[in-house]
């Protein structure tokens, strides 16, 4: 509880990933609204009235000029709605396009948690690289038009740090669109260290490509949501699939969208299929491990035993063939440790690697802490790592840590007040919030 | 159809398809970069030991890092002058109040045995702790250092470690002489052999 002109409210934490926003009361242990990063939209014509359509958020919550409609959360992108396009604000884990910003937001506070935001401080999170621009904007967007009356942005690489309980750790996140691994140092970042890579990108692009390309054994596999499927009979596994196409929905579906649909099929059989192996690449080895039954919604199924470790296994390496022909590869996991470990003397590298904290939806994939370890542990024996096994708390753990933070009475010193905003304006974000 | 390695280097030529690679290339990611490493070595950057008290200096009262807020009760300052000039005590530790709103003395010893001292400590809760440790310098005879340890246990809750963590800095800012920091998660962090490495290891 926060002391707020005399009544005691509860901040509210923010954390904006690529995959979801998280937003929930501070002092709570697990966010109360997690809803996709991705929206649907119908784009504005020039010039000309709009009506609502069913399911849309309130078009006065949503910027006039670039969009018709905007379709946020559970009746978001993934009811289909003819000619629906599907817009992401992230760009390499900052917010790039800050118009749907408000209506996701909005979304979160007023639709889920039913909060008024002009009655609670909020905290938001972000990455170490964001940019000044950036962090003044969002707290514009918060003073301005969600009459805050307090605001406070935090660095998700030290929140990570500190959830574990640590004041110096190297905290590697690894979200849908980024990897990073950042040397926190007594509460600070070392920013000389920091390494981050779109690499989660390269495994997605890694699975599409096995799912998608035949071999000797099966059919490349159609990537059709359930959306555009009708009906689907059961099939043998490796059988050829048998379904009807939703042929009245095949005109009015956008590029955006289908991408957007299969980008969740793979993300799908990635979390449910797909792993690494713990001691480094062994072509013997993935043999023997058991091969997974999945299903697609075409029916489409099959068992898949090798592929699915070689997708994990860009995690940590490259094959040279694909380093041959792609010189601006992202960086593996060790390639960002060892990077980050550059910027740091001996002594320090010692204690950054007993304190190795890992967070962020990727580094549930399975596999991934335990190939990690035995990395690690070949180029430094006192690796430590701190991987919570709650995965709310791993996933979520920028939010946790910026949740108990905020929830601190003593914090109150911390936060930018709207007067102090009303004030000194921008400058004041940099000041307050190393 | 299209390399699939596209979207991420547009310019890039067709790529061949990804084939398994030997089981030592999984080494040779990490360790060759470090091979670079050697070879051009890295100007020293910033000291760990360094580090602390030299980044606001402008704000000694107010500080805008992100930290908890927590205060620091005129006790802890006190007990530490106690270690520090009068040798008093051998240690002390420090703890939350109930409230988590001031840093507070919880105990003071002066225990000489250090298993006794280890005891001291919560298996499920955090602490801090200034410790007055003694030990034989190699070839130099008997030396003493001031030890600030944050014991922050791995089974301790989510929320005290979060809280311990964000106020260290506080509590440190207050004490001058610390010689060695030392960052416990488990006993064997803290043994008396890790901790004498560590006092050697400084100058
Ligand atoms: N059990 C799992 N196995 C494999 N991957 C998983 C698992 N659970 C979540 N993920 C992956 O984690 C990613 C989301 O992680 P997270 O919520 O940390 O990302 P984000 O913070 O939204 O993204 P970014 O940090 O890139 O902006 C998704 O890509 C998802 O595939
Ligand atoms: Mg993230």
């Amino acid at each position: 509880m926060v002391n707020y002109g005399g009544d005691e409210v509860s901040a509210l934490v923010i954390d904006i990933g690529a995959s979801s926003v998280r937003a929930g009361y501070a002092g709570d242990d697990c966010p109360k609204a997690i809803i996709p990063t991705s929206y649907g939209y119908h784009p504005a014509p020039p010039d000309a009235d709009v009506t609502m359509s069913d399911g849309a958020e309130n078009i006065d919550a949503v910027n006039k000029s670039k969009f018709a409609n905007i379709y946020i959360g559970q009746s978001g992108p993934s009811i289909w709605r003819e000619g629906m396009e599907v817009g992401n604000p992230m760009v390499e884990g900052l917010i790039q396009d800050f118009n749907p910003i408000k209506p996701l937001i909005d979304h979160a506070l007023e639709k889920t948690m039913r909060v008024n935001s002009s009655e609670h401080p909020i905290l938001v999170t972000e990455p170490t690289w964001n940019t000044p621009a950036n962090r003044e904007r969002m707290a514009e967007i918060m003073f301005e038009e969600f009459n805050v009356p307090a605001f406070y942005i935090a660095n998700t690489g030290v929140l990570n740090a500190f959830a574990a309980g640590k004041g110096s750790a190297l905290v590697i996140d690894v979200g849908q669109s980024m990897a990073s691994v950042t040397p926190v140092v007594d509460g600070f970042v070392l920013r000389k260290g920091l390494s981050y890579s779109p690499l989660p990108k390269l495994i997605h692009a890694h699975a599409r490509h096995i799912l998608i390309s035949p071999t000797p054994h099966r059919r490349g596999i159609e990537l059709l949501p359930h959306q555009l499927i009708a009906n689907k009979t059961l099939v043998d596994a490796g059988a050829p699939p048998k379904f009807t196409i939703r042929q009245d929905r095949i005109a009015g579906t956008t590029e955006s969208w289908r991408n957007w649909a299969e980008t969740r099929e793979i993300d799908e059989w990635v979390q449910s299929v797909a792993g690494v192996l713990d001691q480094g690449w062994n072509d013997a080895v993935a043999a023997q491990r058991t091969a997974r039954q999945y299903e697609f919604p075409t029916g489409y199924n099959n068992y898949f035993g090798l592929e699915r470790f070689q997708v994990g296994e860009q995690f940590f390496t490259h094959s040279p063939q694909l380093v041959a022909s792609n010189p601006n590869l992202p960086k593996t996991i060790p390639q960002l440790i060892t990077e980050a470990l550059r910027a740091c003397d001996p002594e320090l590298r010692q204690v950054l690697m007993g304190n190795v904290v890992l967070t962020g939806g990727g580094t549930l994939f399975s596999g991934f802490a335990d190939r990690l370890t035995a990395e690690l542990t070949r180029s430094f024996p006192h690796t430590k790592i701190h991987a919570p096994g709650n995965p709310v708390e791993r996933r979520y753990g920028g939010w946790l840590g910026g949740s108990i933070l905020a929830s601190l009475g003593t914090f109150h010193q911390l936060w930018i007040s709207k007067e102090e905003w009303q004030e000194h304006g921008k400058p004041i974000v940099g000041q307050r919030c190393k | 159809m299209k390399g699939y390695i596209d979207i991420l280097a547009p310019s890039a030529p067709e790529t061949s398809s990804v084939s398994q690679r030997g089981e030592k290339e999984g080494e040779r990611a990490f360790q060759s970069s470090r091979q670079n490493e050697r070879r051009s070595p890295q100007p020293l950057i910033i000291r760990y030991s360094t580090l602390s008290g030299h980044h606001h200096p402008h704000h000694p009262a107010f500080v805008p890092t992100m930290s908890s807020g927590v205060g620091v009760n005129d006790q802890c300052l006190t007990a530490f002058q106690d270690l520090k000039l009068k040798k008093k005590f051998k240690y002390i530790i420090f703890n939350l109040n109930k409230d988590l709103t001031e840093i507070v003395v919880e105990k003071t010893s002066d225990n000489q045995s250090y298993d006794d001292f280890l005891g001291d400590l919560p298996e499920t809760e955090c602490r801090w702790v200034i410790y007055d440790f003694e030990f034989e310098k190699e070839g130099g005879g008997k030396r003493n250092k001031i030890i600030f340890l944050s014991w922050s246990p791995d089974d301790a809750k989510i929320k005290q470690k979060m809280v311990f963590a964000s106020s260290r800095d506080a509590l440190k800012r207050s004490l001058t002489g610390v010689a060695v920091e030392i960052q416990g998660t488990d006993f064997s962090e803290v043994a008396y052999e890790s901790v004498l490495d560590k006092a050697n290891r400084g100058h």
